[in-house]
């Protein structure tokens, strides 16, 4: 009745057709269940491995073939070791003068405390989407939602947590979004993740006051990152003769290039149900 | 037997490709790894084969990517079905013509990963960066991609020797205490 043709033709709409229906139920969700999370499974191990002998022969390489250039790091280090102590002397007065401070005004808990140190054992496979897998997972007390920090600054959540590794969706990526504030003047915004390694900080109106070199930092009122932690400087402003909003540009603090360990922090709800009181 | 090699093979560009390569920033915009060896499966190998190592790699790449779930599953799936229909009008003996096949897969999985992102978040931005990371992969795929789609076969076919070698070995150990 039909030649083959025609059939093959209308099989491959109807494929086409499934496809997209399956893609469009399935790629709403993030996260991976049952299959998905035994692939993890038996790759992040592997991973681990690889990862460590790289850092082990980087360690070989950086300790003993490059001493030379080590002597003379060493001596400016030195330089800035001692300028770092008799700043840090005085950083030890403010904070015993902070924690009195404190004590007044009945703050209960700090945040330091219940952080877990994890390591980056892998990256996304793919230079559309900006994802690392850490080596810390459920087993660790890591869940999904729990926000991942560097020293320099907000790194990024955790959208995926198996029995011993994690899925970490950075602040560049596109889908990422924190509820943030300029430090200077307090102006509100949400801070996503850009095309081009940079983040975009949104919905920030025209009349507040931002300029080149603000800081931005999280305002903790997305209930996932604690108030106060620096997500990036701003690097460009943008007013159009139109429009309510401004457009500006923030590089973060953190360079993703070079994340190696980051810190997840496991009580971070209780600080924000906290600061929130 | 055959399937566990193809996914162990995979399973090594994987890790290979998301540790090892991730440390060279030359290497930051390199092409898939994974999606080649699809390609390689769909030109070299029968559906019975290619099918399901699709899916599974598929799904790993899934599971580690930060994209949405199914996506990868998608290409590899298309990627290996165009393959195979290449082959029935091309041969592949051709360098010019595998890096015309290497180029289009990498064409192709950038628009099904893109047009995916359309679909699914239509709130995303593609800037013009885009343009460039496709290009340099292109590029990327152009120079390295019948060298890699050669090795691939030339790991087969020592893999099949070093088993062939195996089988005998075995058999020849066996057979006179058969014949006892």
């Amino acid at each position: 009745m039909f030649s083959k043709k025609i059939v093959m033709i209308v099989g491959i709409i109807v494929l086409i057709a499934v496809n997209l229906i399956a893609l469009s139920i399935t790629g709403r969700r993030y996260h991976t269940h049952g299959p998905g999370q035994i692939a993890i499974s038996l790759i992040t191990p592997f991973q681990k491995t690889t990862t460590r002998s790289i850092s082990f022969m980087r360690n070989v390489w950086n300790h003993y073939f490059c001493l030379v250039a080590a002597k003379q790091e060493n001596d400016k280090l030195k330089k800035a070791l001692s300028r770092a102590i008799e700043k840090n002397n005085r950083f030890n007065e403010t904070e015993i003068f902070n924690l009195r401070l404190r004590k007044l005004l009945n703050f209960q808990k700090n945040m330091v405390d219940q952080t877990l140190v994890a390591e980056v054992i892998g990256k996304d496979p793919s230079p559309w989407f900006k994802t690392i897998i850490i080596d810390k997972g459920k087993s660790d007390g890591v869940e999904r939602g729990l926000p991942v920090l560097v020293p320099e600054g907000i790194a990024g959540q955790v959208i995926d947590a198996s029995l011993h590794s994690s899925k970490v969706l950075l602040i560049i990526d596109q889908i990422s979004a924190i509820d943030a504030l300029v430090q200077r003047t307090r102006a509100r915004g949400i801070v996503k993740g850009g095309s081009t390694g940079q983040c975009v900080f949104i919905y920030a109106l025209r009349k507040h006051d931002i300029r080149i070199g603000d800081t931005i930092v999280s305002s903790g009122l997305d209930t996932v990152f604690p108030k106060g932690l620096r997500i990036g400087q701003v690097s460009e402003v943008i007013k159009r003769n139109f429009g309510i909003f401004q457009e500006v540009i923030v590089t973060p603090y953190v360079d993703f290039e070079k994340l190696e360990e980051v810190l997840v922090v496991l009580n971070a709800k209780l600080i924000s149900d906290m600061s929130d009181k | 037997m055959i399937y566990c090699f193809h996914i162990f093979a995979c399973l090594c560009l994987i890790i290979f490709q998301t540790t090892v390569l991730s440390c060279f920033s030359l290497f930051n915009t390199f092409y898939d790894l994974s999606a080649l060896y699809i390609v390689y499966m769909g030109l070299f190998f029968s559906v019975r084969e290619g099918i399901p190592v699709a899916l599974i790699i598929g799904l790993a790449m899934d599971s580690l990517s930060g994209g949405p779930f199914g996506v990868y599953l998608t290409t590899y799936f298309w990627l290996f079905i165009g393959a195979r229909q290449f082959i029935k009008f091309f041969s592949v003996s051709n360098y010019i013509l595998l890096s015309f096949v290497v180029t289009a897969a990498v064409l192709i999985e950038a628009v099904i990963l893109l047009g995916t992102l359309a679909m699914l978040e239509p709130g995303r931005q593609f800037s013009s960066s885009i343009m460039n990371t496709v290009a340099i992969q292109v590029v990327w795929a152009i120079c390295t991609g019948p060298l890699i789609i050669k090795f691939y076969n030339f790991t087969y076919k020592r893999r099949n020797k070093l088993f062939n070698k195996l089988v005998a070995v075995f058999s020849h150990k066996q057979s006179p205490q058969i014949n006892r």
